[in-house]
């Protein structure tokens, strides 16, 4: 399998997926975005300079920790977490948000302007804006800012402006479009640092090329300490930019199996989910042609899931592609998997996961059966809990007798 | 030569500016689409811009976006677009153009578009989110269909860019007159820079250019007049749809807009 250095193509695709699906005005900063991008990322000094921040800043390499509790509980494969809920700002949007700000520097902008669903990327955002002291602004649905209450004020904190947006769904989505806008009329002195694989080229590759350094870790770690790599990496897709940082790495390994899970929601079969691989066909939304949630009409439908982060119509164009090509297999988990898989590492291994890792947790502990004793099998724990603490606690009063009958019967 | 192409010889021929007005169907009012555009057709306007509902219609401002929501509440869609366009063309000789996001016309499959398209009297299609670079799939259907596919050009295009765009859009060049979206502007004030664009792309331009995107008033055209071969009104023709009870009320509120400007 060859696949590096050809994805995406010169034209920005994956495959049939990907492209610049966006208004002329911002086709000359895309453009710019992706010179710059090539003429600074590329060198040493560039490369250096991150590396410091990541390591000294961040917090990098995160811990590749056996889940010794878990694994002996499931009875099956061996349970590694990669630990990107350890980085500064409690996830691995931080990844990103440093390497693009990085850019922003070199590119000589003021402004910076972010989209955020859960938060952590509009938290991670405002702090690399704090740091290299960039204006900053971030777009949140109003209802997102109602669930991740305790990330406003982190923003807020951090000197950001934060912008509820009250248009559409009020999610994710629509905080998406009023960042575009915002970018559209502030083109010349504004860079947007987009928090997922996802919108036009060059972002998607710009993205996982700052997410892969997950991948890159967990191969070090896996040789160091297994002498091989592991036997499968499992990660929660919402945009993907997680998924993709572990994935990236490992496509021409073949024997690994790289398994993305979406969010079901309370089911694939309502409509309350947010699974655009699975349920999706490919369309266009925020210059990216994706996997897309969309009525016949090509009406972009209305999304559910528990975990805001994953709350979201579309997906990266680059995991559309490794869909097509069968290297990724895309899997689903429901709302109240991942709040049993939150709180069984919450009590079993004293980590309490974000909602949006808790589906890849979730996605294994349901189908442990597929995995062998011997196996190694990764998650990659993207994000901390905190946030989803008001979340949670709501879902359990709301649903308290499906956590009893769990505890009768165990 | 295409209609919308020879609107613009008709009119330019006779040192007069062509006219374009944008609506979103069945806004305010169900039933409004149809009578709407013939009041303007019959009042200065040459080409209605007819807008295809959006979810999400990131290149326009709020205006937009709610008469863009409003539409999709009453669910219009593609194939009652083609019927209203029909229903105008029976009554008017009027340009139609259709303005769409690229979502909805691939999810219509291209040809099934096209051939709707051409059938039911449309002249051309604005697609806001489809710069030069992704029309190659697109691009060959259209000039087979004789439906015109017009491209944007903005004021932050350079200048390679907007020869390739003078080279590939038919009918005329829609030039975005402000880095923003769609909607009045707070100043009326044209900018010299807005002025050198327009130049700019007139002279690298084989075909006619209209300007659009916050423009409002007479007094703003009056200065753009020796710059462009054309007006787009948007926003400000919405707007002035909104504050009427009833679909009459509100075609009379537009003719007086519209008298006002064209």
């Amino acid at each position: 399998m060859n696949y590096f250095n050809q994805h995406p193509d010169k034209r920005g695709y994956f495959g049939q997926f990907g492209g610049r699906f966006v208004p002329e005005t911002i086709m000359p900063a895309l453009i710019e975005l992706e010179n710059a991008y090539y003429k600074f990322a590329q060198t040493t000094e560039f490369k250096r300079i991150l590396s410091a921040y990541l390591a000294n800043w961040v917090g990098r390499p995160t811990p590749l920790y056996f889940a010794e509790n878990l694994s002996g509980i499931l009875g099956g494969p061996k349970i590694y977490l990669k630990r990107e809920d350890l980085n500064h700002t409690g996830a691995h949007k931080i990844n990103n948000a440093l390497g693009q700000i990085l850019l922003a520097k070199q590119m000589g902008k003021k402004r910076i302007i972010a989209e955020t669903g859960a938060g952590q990327h509009g938290v991670a955002t405002a702090t690399v804006a704090a740091r290299f002291g960039f204006e900053c602004k971030v777009y949140m649905g109003a209802e997102d800012m109602e669930r991740q209450k305790p990330n406003v004020f982190r923003m807020e904190l951090l000197g950001a402006e934060v912008r509820a947006v009250t248009s559409g769904t009020q999610t994710l989505k629509d905080a998406t479009n009023e960042a575009i806008r915002d970018w559209v009329s502030n083109i010349r002195d504004t860079h947007y640092i987009i928090g997922s694989v996802v919108g036009p080229h060059p972002y998607p590759m710009i993205v996982r090329d700052f997410q892969r350094i997950i991948g890159d870790e967990l191969k070090q770690q896996s040789l160091a300490r297994f002498s091989k790599l592991p036997d499968a990496i499992i990660a929660c897709v919402g945009g993907g930019s997680n998924a993709i940082g572990a994935f990236y790495p490992f496509i021409e390994d073949e024997n690994v199996r790289l398994i993305g899970v979406e969010a079901a929601g309370e089911g694939v079969e309502t409509d309350q989910h947010a699974a655009s691989i699975t349920k999706g066909r490919p369309g266009v939304l925020h210059g990216s042609k994706m996997d897309l949630l969309q009525s016949a009409e090509g009406q972009i439908t209305p999304t559910h899931s528990i975990s805001a982060g994953l709350d979201y119509p579309g997906v990266g164009p680059e995991h559309s592609h490794l869909n097509e090509i069968k290297r990724v297999d895309y899997k689903t988990a429901d709302d109240i998997y991942a709040v049993k898989a939150l709180k069984l590492l919450s009590e079993k291994e004293g980590i309490i996961p974000a909602l949006e890792s808790s589906h890849a947790l979730a996605y294994l502990i349901d189908n442990i059966q597929d995995f062998n004793k011997d196996e190694i099998v990764v998650i990659n724990l993207s994000g901390r809990g905190d946030k989803d603490m008001a979340s949670v606690r709501k879902y359990l009063a709301d649903n308290p007798t499906l956590f009893e009958e769990e505890k009768g019967n165990g | 030569m295409g209609r919308t192409e020879s609107i613009f010889k008709n009119k330019n021929s006779k040192g007069q500016k062509v006219n374009i007005g944008y609506i979103t169907p069945e806004y305010p009012f169900a039933g409004i689409t149809v009578p709407l555009a013939c009041m303007l057709a019959e009042n200065n306007v040459d080409i209605i811009e007819l807008g295809v509902p959006f979810s999400d219609p990131l290149a326009d401002g709020p205006t937009i976006q709610k008469s863009s929501y409003n539409a999709l509440l009453h669910d219009v869609n593609l194939d009652k677009i083609f019927n209203y366009v029909k229903n105008i063309r029976e009554k008017s000789k009027v340009g139609l153009v259709l303005m769409s996001y690229i979502n909805p016309i691939l999810s219509y499959g291209v040809s099934d578009f096209l051939n709707n398209a051409k059938n039911s009297g449309v002249d051309g299609v604005i697609i806001p989110d489809l710069p030069v670079e992704e029309i190659e799939f697109i691009k060959d259907k259209f000039d087979l269909s004789g439906v015109d596919l017009i491209l944007l050009a903005a004021p932050t295009s350079p200048l390679e860019r907007l020869e390739n765009i003078a080279l590939h859009s038919r009918g005329f060049i829609y030039c975005v007159s402000v880095t923003g979206v769609t909607g009045v502007q707070q100043n009326n004030y044209i900018e010299d820079s807005t002025l050198r664009f327009l130049k700019q792309v007139r002279d690298v331009s084989p075909i006619s250019i209209a300007i659009g995107f916050g423009l409002s008033n007479a007094a703003q055209l009056e200065k753009l007049a020796d710059y462009t071969d054309g007006f787009i009104i948007g926003s400000a023709l919405i707007k002035s749809l909104e504050q009427a009870d009833d679909k009459e009320a509100a075609i009379k509120s537009a003719q007086k807009f519209i008298k006002s400007v064209y």
